[in-house]
């Protein structure tokens, strides 16, 4: 399998290209950035490449003069989470969504093409307290007038994409990621910063970055075509989340977490203020997808701090037989960042966990 | 807490709900559910439970242990003290193993404070989805089909149930869960109405019911679980898309709920005794 890695900005990019390079299947990967400066690691079988894609010319040539040289058979379009496609541009606009729609275009006309993976959003799901708390992929997308021009955005790319699936003779995987997290460092410090919403308190969903770049993974080798979850594995309701429980009503927090505009110098997608305000959890479409890095109540750096209740429930929870043992990080990271995919596809889906949405040729 | 469900919860063959604190580490699960805040709001109603209400409960030989299951129960009383009654005695017979999942009506996720309490103790908007997932990771699930309209009867019609809504029997054939019919007695004399005001529709509410007293009366609450009807086998998955059959599993459970109500309040001695 030969990657042709487009867009990611400079976090989400630089892991999932040192995802894909470990898993078996992926022989090479093709990095490229729209404005260059994209710090990859050196790898043999890394090649990268600075494209002005904002300029239609300059994709049709990356994709049939470059991506056909170089033996190109999947495309992962990580555009829609990576930094502005022209200097100075916004973060996610509507040139993102058209430029997804263009590459799709092209991808379908590349000789050797097989798949396109498309990196979208939870974003694009219609939150509210009239919607469910759980987000299927049966979940109605943000439609509404009052949405962000970066909704419309990823909505656009997202459905652009899905009007493609099960036409065309490549197959397309789109792959609807939970809000995005921060390396582990950075997380800490923005955690600090974090507001509590009182009188609402939703379940704040965060997917590492090592999450998102493993659930591309496990997508590509699952193959197929469709929608499918990343979920964050860290749920948890947004006062715990916040290291400094501030007094902020709910209902202010959507403006407050506007006004930090600072946060836009991290790589990681700007929070979306319905969210801060309503629950909504995607269900990941199947168990790993929810991101390897399951916190443990051992990890000194993240263990919340609980009541002597919680405690109590522990125990009781431990010392049952019956009790699920949990999959924890630990046991996640002792194996290759492709072994668990690999495993689980040679085994039968437990009957308590849905089975594996078998490919399907329409989406919704 | 019964002998039997103690015995069960030391015997270890009450399952904890999905969510325990080993699946996740922050003690939360996906909707909310929090231990500890079950612990505290256990503690807190205990006195209206044991003091207030009396509340008396029997036919928990048919309360399911283990698996998903659907509670179908009757509403009343101006406010949902039934509902954390109901959710107080499941937790007191199943050794706290088993948090039920409370369904609660679609505008009430709108309700600060209230909201947040109630989702860290198990409740749920009632949607969908979230039923689907519920089920589908083995929950035990109270609903009461009656919905506003029930907790609303005037009192000359209390006892008397108003017709239930169908999406509790489709899911129990979707997924072929045991529907369990929950008799409530008591609710319906809880809480004099003064008025409503019909105005008031802030948070998506209906109306605001103006009690007559702040506190409910001390009814004695009665609270009796009917045999479950099994799905499993009597239907197929699909006919959770035939209207007509889903509509006769809905009626049914009425009549299985009315006729726990009637024979509630012929046993009985008075509201208060």
């Amino acid at each position: 399998m030969r990657v042709l890695l487009v867009g990611g900005g400079e976090a989400l990019g630089r892991i999932l290209a040192r995802r894909l390079l470990a898993c078996p299947p992926v022989e090479h990967v093709l990095a490229v950035e729209p404005l260059g400066g994209c710090a990859h690691a050196p790898h043999p079988r890394l090649g990268r490449l600075s494209v002005p894609l904002a300029r239609p010319r300059s994709v049709r040539d990356l994709i049939f003069d470059t991506a056909r040289d170089a033996g190109i058979d999947t495309v992962v379009n990580a555009v829609m989470h990576g930094g502005p496609l022209v200097p100075g541009g916004p973060a996610t606009g509507p040139e993102h969504a058209a430029f997804t729609r263009l590459l799709l275009t092209s991808v379908e006309g590349l000789e050797g093409a097989r798949r396109f993976v498309h990196l979208s959003a939870a974003a694009v799901y219609r939150v509210g307290p009239d919607q469910p708390s759980i987000v299927t992929t049966a979940h109605p997308l943000d439609f509404s007038a009052g949405a962000s021009g970066r909704t419309r955005a990823l909505v656009e790319a997202d459905l652009a994409v899905c009007a493609r699936m099960g036409l065309s003779r490549v197959d397309m995987i789109v792959l609807r990621l939970a809000p995005l997290g921060l390396p582990r460092a950075l997380e800490e410090r923005a955690r600090a910063w974090s507001l509590r919403a009182l009188g609402h308190d939703p379940m704040s969903e965060r997917l590492s970055l090592t999450g998102a770049a493993d659930a591309v993974c496990l997508a590509l080798q699952e193959g197929g075509l469709g929608v499918r979850h990343a979920a964050g594995s860290d749920v948890r309701p947004r006062s715990h989340a916040s290291a400094r429980d501030l007094p902020v009503p709910g209902p202010l927090l959507p403006l407050l977490l506007r006004l930090q505009g600072w946060r836009r110098s991290f790589p990681a997608e700007p929070e979306d203020p319905q969210r801060a305000v309503w629950s909504a959890v995607l269900e990941p479409t199947r168990p790993d997808f929810a991101g390897p890095e399951r916190r443990t109540p051992e990890d000194p750096a993240h263990a919340p701090a609980r009541g002597a209740g919680s405690r109590a429930w522990e125990r009781r929870a431990t010392t049952n037989e019956t009790h699920a043992p949990p999959r924890g990080r630990a046991s996640a990271q002792a194996r290759p960042p492709c072994a668990s995919a690999m495993r689980r596809t040679s085994e039968s889906p437990s009957p308590s966990e849905p089975a594996l949405a078998p490919a399907r040729r329409s989406p919704r | 807490m019964s002998t039997a469900g103690l015995a069960a919860a030391a015997a270890g063959v009450v399952r904890p709900s999905p969510g325990a604190p080993g699946e996740s580490p922050t003690g939360s699960d996906r909707l909310g559910l929090h231990r500890a805040e079950v612990e505290r709001t256990y503690g807190l109603t205990r006195f209206f439970y044991d003091a207030w209400f009396r509340v008396d409960a029997e036919g928990h030989e048919h309360l399911p242990l283990d698996g998903p299951a659907l509670l179908v129960a009757n509403h009343g009383g101006m406010l949902p003290a039934d509902a954390v009654m109901l959710w107080h005695d499941v937790l007191r017979h199943t050794g706290m193993a088993r948090v039920p999942r409370i369904v609660a009506d679609l505008f009430v996720p709108r309700l600060p404070f209230l909201w947040t309490w109630g989702s860290r103790c198990g409740a749920v908007d009632g949607s969908d989805a979230t039923l689907d997932y519920l089920l589908r990771q083995g929950e035990l699930v109270v609903v009461f089909p009656e919905g506003a309209p029930g907790i609303g009867k005037p009192r000359r019609e209390r006892h008397q149930l108003r017709p239930f809504r169908v999406g509790h029997a489709e899911h129990a054939i979707r997924h072929g869960v045991p529907l369990v019919p929950v008799g409530l007695i008591g609710p319906d004399e809880q809480w004099p109405e003064l008025t409503r005001l019909h105005w008031f529709h802030a948070f998506g509410a209906p109306y605001l019911p103006v009690p007559i007293l702040p506190l409910p009366l001390p009814v004695h609450y009665h609270v009796r679980y009917g045999p479950p009807i099994e799905t499993r086998g009597r239907f197929r998955p699909e006919d959770a898309f035939r209207p007509k059959v889903v509509a006769a599993l809905a009626q049914e459970l009425h009549d299985a709920v009315q006729g726990l109500v009637d024979e509630g309040v012929r046993a009985r001695r008075g509201p208060f005794l």
